[in-house]
């Protein structure tokens, strides 16, 4: 009896460690890549971004994040250069679970959408409404909807037998409804493995058209499989423009009466991701705690049609934390704070540096537009003639150019006060139900959407606007900044000795030291300390190359040159100049380099920096022909606009103009950048001719930067590139230059006669 | 002539199965939309016959769209570390790279 009760205990016990072993390797042996419970961890990133516009074309944010598995918070706490980025981002705070989308951004405290929380479900993102390079930052709600319903569960993975597999290891799966209800993008999942593991993964949406292939390697060391490297190539996206128009048309029937027929056209198809997306995670192990965890230490983001690199992010000082959700939200916006001493910053910075002239009440009827008229009249603007036959001619447009005057300073004070005012009528305020509207990513209040009582007032602002750039405007004695207040000097040295603290204090990191850097250069040039200027631009260039942020070096270092060059200290400007653009062309690749010469607020708006930048940049053994065609076409554009600049001293009498003229002057001669000129144009053109059947292809000289939207609509002209577009500039010059017309080829065409040597 | 309609039946029944077989070999996976790829993009929401019209007159400037675009990405990106951290330390979730 007492035998069967103890053999009757055993088989339960063995029953139970059965039971218990069974269940613990259903939890081991669970499907790799995947991710583990692990609390909440916080961490910093600095995320490096590539632009090709007329902006900055380097930016870097700094941010710290905390994550666990049902929450995340991000704050940004510093951007580079200078307090800038894409988007000027810095204090903005946002905290994501599963009631809401919270966000608060300090700078623009009372901007409703970006100071709000946005319940979940978020919805649809909206057709796309910006342009011009404005995007609302709040829309990134909808980006954070798209990769949760894009996610893979394992358990989508699972039970493996109700999986089609085929010989080569890949199974067919329709992925069933996601935990929690959440919208799913993702429909269909074919999955490669080998031994538990998966080697890649194709994602389709409902239509089975593809959203993504993840390709997974995995470290070769050890039993369990860790994952090395995480390849995502992504497709070019699709993507709705809203457009909102009516438009009228009138169809061609053979015999029939012509009759007008009016569409509305809601949005348009359109792509976004051009060339496609290649991301790379590469993963390692991280110690966090008393464990080790495997953790996404970088991230690259690349074109996949031609590898140039989009983005990246390094991810850093992982550390476990004890805070609940509240707790992170006060700890983010604490980071995130610019605090009390950089708002006394910005108000001195507004009153000395970025200061705003205050001109007066206006003394004329702004309703008066034939006085308005007669205003503009006084000073002809350029026109654009079109040739006969319009735009389907093909033919270039003709431009008049009339001789450019000196406006009466009456006159200036005039049309600054006209067109501020017409301005502010054009950007009326939002009304309540505009603003709920907004709250909910619906409308988007655009300059570009007006009535038709707006558009006479819209033009005239455009004509009055276009005398300020185009004529010569004389400066204001209240465009001057006042002279220092001796309480704001006092309160200067006080920030001073403030921020010099922090500069030394590692513990705020790289983005503290940057941000105290940041306001001590802008204080040296309220004091007009150049002295000083120099040295902290020397420790902030330093702190840049030590942090490996080489297009950060070229463009952040490049602002503060010019704000020397701007101020008239053109040696102090030169030398410093020096050093930057040796260790600029060391630290940035062709991409990087010919990017900031190609930009507005880099080379294209300095040709004088472009010019020393190139000079070091194509002395660099290994460039393609390609990429040396490119660097000595940029420089021969270069100097054909300084020449041009240092030649006419018309545009000279612009003020910033002749401050370029001025630092120009300070290091050469105008006869010495004449005779520079010519030659640099035809080895340019050697190099293009060197180039073979690239030159009618990749390089070939075709512009759409020049094209009117609706020109390149009616033309169905493909976007030119960005190397197109600088043989396009550099085709015009050989025209200029050697008088050859025409050479640059209609979209469909690949020919460009050469120019005679 | 009885013979040579069924020959052709056949012939054809069988092309009919090999399309079908093949159609299922490939998955029934699409390729991506050609009018999405770069170069040709532009289609409106009106008839057929008169798509084309409207499309030429319609003033949109892709190009400011592109700007705005390629902003929205960085922008967006902001997000990746963390929706990436947060999948490699939850339960059940097999790593991605996530949309921006």
């Amino acid at each position: 009896m007492k035998k069967t009760r103890i053999c009757a205990r055993g088989l339960w016990v063995a029953g139970v460690l059965v039971a218990f072993s069974i269940t613990g390797a259903i939890g081991l042996c669970q499907i790799e890549p995947s991710g583990r419970k692990a609390g909440l961890i916080q961490f910093d990133v600095i995320s490096d971004l590539n632009m090709d516009w007329g902006g900055y074309t380097s930016a870097v944010r700094f941010a710290r994040y905390w994550v666990c598995q049902d929450y995340y918070a991000v704050a940004v706490v510093w951007s580079e250069p200078h307090g800038r980025d894409v988007q000027d981002k810095k204090t903005m705070v946002v905290l994501s679970d599963r009631e809401g989308f919270r966000i608060k951004y300090e700078l623009d405290a009372d901007w409703h959408p970006l100071n709000t929380t946005y319940p979940k479900p978020v919805g649809e993102r909206p057709a796309f409404r910006w342009g011009g390079g404005a995007y609302g930052g709040d829309e990134m709600r909808f980006a954070e909807a798209a990769a949760v319903s894009r996610r893979v569960y394992v358990s989508d993975l699972e039970p493996p037998k109700s999986k089609k597999r085929d010989a080569g290891g890949v199974t067919d799966v329709d992925v069933p409804r996601a935990p929690d209800g959440i919208t799913r993008k993702l429909a269909h999942l074919k999955v490669q493995t080998k031994d538990d593991r998966i080697e890649s993964m194709d994602l389709f949406d409902n239509q089975r058209r593809p959203l993504g292939r993840m390709r997974y390697e995995y470290q070769p060391d050890g039993k369990v499989p860790r994952i090395a490297t995480l390849v995502a190539d992504l497709p070019v996206r699709r993507e709705k423009l809203a457009v909102d128009a009516n438009v009228v048309v009138i169809p061609r029937h053979a015999g029939a009466p012509e009759q007008k027929e009016t569409y509305r056209v809601p949005d348009v198809n359109h792509v976004s991701h051009t060339g496609g997306r290649t991301a790379i995670v590469t993963y390692s192990d991280v110690p966090v705690g008393d464990k080790v965890l495997r953790l996404p230490v970088k991230v690259e983001v690349r074109r996949s049609d031609d590898k140039r690199l989009v983005r990246s992010a390094r991810l850093m000082n992982f550390r476990r934390v004890d805070l609940d959700k509240e707790g992170v939200w006060k700890a983010a916006k604490a980071f995130a704070s610019l605090g009390d001493e950089y708002w006394t910053f910005r108000r001195l910075n507004a009153k000395y540096i970025d200061f705003q002239p205050t001109l007066g009440p206006l003394r004329v009827d702004p309703n008066d537009l034939a006085f308005v008229q007669k205003l503009i009249a006084k000073y002809p603007l350029p026109e654009v003639i079109q040739p006969p036959g319009g735009y389907r001619s093909g033919a270039r447009p003709q431009v008049t150019r009339p001789r450019r005057m000196e406006v009466e300073p009456d006159d200036a004070r005039l049309i600054r006060q006209l067109e501020a005012y017409y301005m502010r009528t054009l950007s009326t305020p939002l009304t309540e139900e505009q603003r709920a509207e907004m709250k909910k990513g619906t409308i988007f209040r655009s300059g570009g959407r007006l009535s038709a009582s707006e558009r006479p007032v819209a033009e005239l602002r455009s004509k009055l606007r276009m005398i300020l750039v185009y004529h010569h405007v004389p400066v204001l004695p209240e465009d001057r900044p006042p002279e220092m207040d001796p309480n704001d000097a006092r309160v200067i040295h006080e920030l001073q000795a403030h921020y010099e603290k922090l500069v030394t204090q590692s513990d705020r990191g790289l983005p503290g030291q940057l941000k105290a850097l940041h306001v001590l250069t802008r204080l040296d040039l309220m004091l007009k300390d150049y002295d000083a200027f120099e040295r902290h631009t020397g420790r902030y260039l330093q702190m840049l190359q030590d942090a490996g942020l080489g297009g950060m070096y070229m463009t952040g270092g490049y602002g503060n040159i010019q704000n020397l060059a701007e101020r008239r200290q053109y040696d102090k400007a030169n030398k410093l100049m020096r050093q930057w653009a040796d260790r600029s062309a060391g630290a940035n690749d062709a991409d990087g380099v010919y990017r900031f010469c190609g930009s507005d607020l880099g080379g294209n708006g300095d040709p004088w920096a472009a010019v020393q930048l190139l000079d070091r940049f194509l002395k660099r053994p290994g460039l393609s022909p390609v990429q040396r065609y490119e660097g000595l076409a940029l420089r021969a554009i270069s100097l054909d606009k300084i020449d041009k600049l240092l030649a006419d001293p018309e545009t000279a009498y612009d003020e910033s103009r002749k401050v370029q003229a001025g630092w120009v002057l300070s290091g050469t001669t105008k006869a010495q950048v004449a005779k520079l000129v010519e030659p640099a144009v035809r080895q340019a053109v050697s190099a293009w001719e060197a180039l073979g059947p690239a030159r009618l292809s990749e390089a070939k000289p075709y512009s759409t930067n020049d094209m009117a939207g609706m020109q390149q609509n009616l033309m169905g002209a493909p976007d030119a590139t960005r190397l197109q577009e600088t043989s396009a500039r550099l085709d015009r010059i050989v025209s200029q230059r050697f008088g050859q017309k025409g050479t640059t080829p209609r979209p469909g065409e690949t020919k460009r006669p050469a120019p005679s040597r | 002539m009885a013979h040579k309609l069924v020959s052709m039946m056949r012939s054809g029944l069988f092309a009919l199965i090999v399309c079908v077989l093949l159609c299922m070999g490939m998955g029934a996976v699409q390729p991506p939309d050609r009018e999405f790829l770069s170069g040709a993009r532009r289609l409106a929401e009106a008839p057929p016959g008169q798509q084309a019209a409207v499309m030429k007159t319609l003033h949109v400037n892709y190009r400011m769209a592109d700007v705005s675009l390629a902003v929205r990405e960085q922008a967006d990106f902001l997000l990746t570390p963390a929706l990436l951290v947060q999948e490699a330390i939850s339960n059940g979730i097999v790593l991605t790279y996530p949309e921006e």
